[in-house]
C-alpha cells in the first residue's frame, strides 16, 4: 500500500520542484503525492475527516496560516498526532526551530532544497 | 477546493514562463527542478551558456533559453530556476524565469503549434496544449538543440 504524502506550500515552484524530486517514488508506486497551496483548506479538511496522509510536508510563511500554527493543530488530532511532519522552510533561526520541535514536526528542511535529499528524507520518515 | 492529486494520467507536463510565456516540457524529460544558483563561466562559451553547475558531484552545462530565443537577458532572482533535462542522454540545465507547475492534460487537449504568436523561433515548439491554464507551447528539446551543439556540451565541461 503507497504511503501517502501531502504538501502544502502557497509556491507553485515549490509544489512543481517536489513533484519532480518524488516523481520516480509516485512512479514505483512507492508513495502517492497530493498538495495544497492553501493551509487553510487542507485544515479545513483535516477537521471535515477527508484529509489523509502518512508525512506531511509544510511551508511556514504562508498567506492565510502559519505552517507551524498549522502543524500544532494537525499534532492535536487525533488522527495525525503520530503522523511525522516535515518542515520546508527558509526559516533557519534555532528560535523558530525550537518551536517545531515543541510543537512535534519530525524534521526541518532549509529552502532552496535539493530534490534527491528531499527524496532521502521521505524515505527516512516514512520508513521506505 | 481540497487536495490536489498528483495525477498519472493522461499527458504531462511540466511548465513554466519566460518572457511572461507558458511554455511546457514533457514530464519524462525533467530530471529535477533546482532553485538559481551561481554557474561557473565558461571563457569563450557562446552567449547561451550561462556556464557550469556541480551538481552533486556532476557537472552540468547551463543553458540560457532566453539567450537561445534571442530574448532579453534578466538578471536571475529569487524565482528564477533551472530545470535540468535529459537532452540525447546528456543532462543540460536550462535556466528559466520561474517554474510553474505540472499540468495533466489528454490528447483531445493538444494541438498543432500555429505559424505565428510566438516570442520564440517556431521550430523550437513541438505542440501546444490548451486547457483552463490557458496556452501553453510545448519545447521540442531536439529542435532547440543542434546535435553538434550537442556534442560540443558534452565535452564542455572536461
Amino acid at each position: 500500500m503507497a504511503k501517502r504524502v501531502v504538501i502544502v506550500d502557497d509556491s507553485k515552484t515549490i509544489i512543481a520542484t517536489a513533484q519532480m524530486a518524488v516523481e520516480e517514488m509516485v512512479n514505483r508506486g512507492e508513495i502517492s503525492f497530493a498538495f495544497y497551496y492553501n493551509p487553510a483548506e487542507l485544515l479545513d479538511d483535516a477537521i471535515e475527516g477527508s484529509l489523509q496522509y502518512d508525512l506531511l510536508i509544510s511551508d511556514i510563511n504562508m498567506p492565510q496560516m502559519n505552517g507551524l500554527d498549522l502543524s500544532a493543530s494537525l499534532k492535536k488530532m487525533e488522527t495525525f498526532k503520530n503522523k511525522p511532519i516535515l518542515i520546508l522552510t527558509t526559516e533557519s533561526s534555532a528560535d523558530m526551530k525550537s518551536r517545531g520541535k515543541a510543537i512535534g514536526v519530525t524534521g526541518w528542511m532549509v529552502k532552496p532544497f535539493d530534490g534527491v535529499k528531499l527524496a532521502k528524507s521521505i524515505r527516512m520518515l516514512l520508513g521506505i | 477546493m481540497g487536495a490536489m492529486e498528483a495525477s498519472r494520467a493522461g499527458v504531462r507536463f511540466l511548465t513554466f514562463f519566460l518572457e511572461g510565456e507558458h511554455y511546457g516540457i514533457e514530464i519524462h524529460r525533467v530530471k529535477e527542478i533546482i532553485a538559481w544558483i551561481k554557474v561557473t563561466k565558461i571563457p569563450k562559451a557562446p552567449a547561451y551558456i550561462r556556464g557550469v553547475m556541480n551538481l552533486r558531484g556532476n557537472i552540468i552545462p547551463v543553458l540560457d533559453l532566453r539567450a537561445k530565443f534571442g530574448l532579453p537577458f534578466r538578471e536571475p532572482d529569487m524565482q528564477t530556476s533551472i530545470v535540468v533535462v535529459s537532452i540525447s542522454g546528456i543532462s543540460i540545465g536550462l535556466v528559466v524565469d520561474r517554474v510553474d507547475e505540472v499540468i495533466n492534460t489528454d490528447k483531445e487537449h493538444l494541438f498543432a503549434p500555429p505559424k505565428f504568436n510566438a516570442k520564440i523561433d517556431e521550430s523550437a515548439i513541438s505542440q501546444m496544449i490548451q486547457g483552463d491554464f490557458g496556452v501553453v507551447a510545448v519545447l521540442s528539446l531536439e529542435s532547440i538543440f543542434s546535435q553538434e551543439e550537442l556534442e560540443k556540451l558534452d565535452n564542455a565541461p572536461l
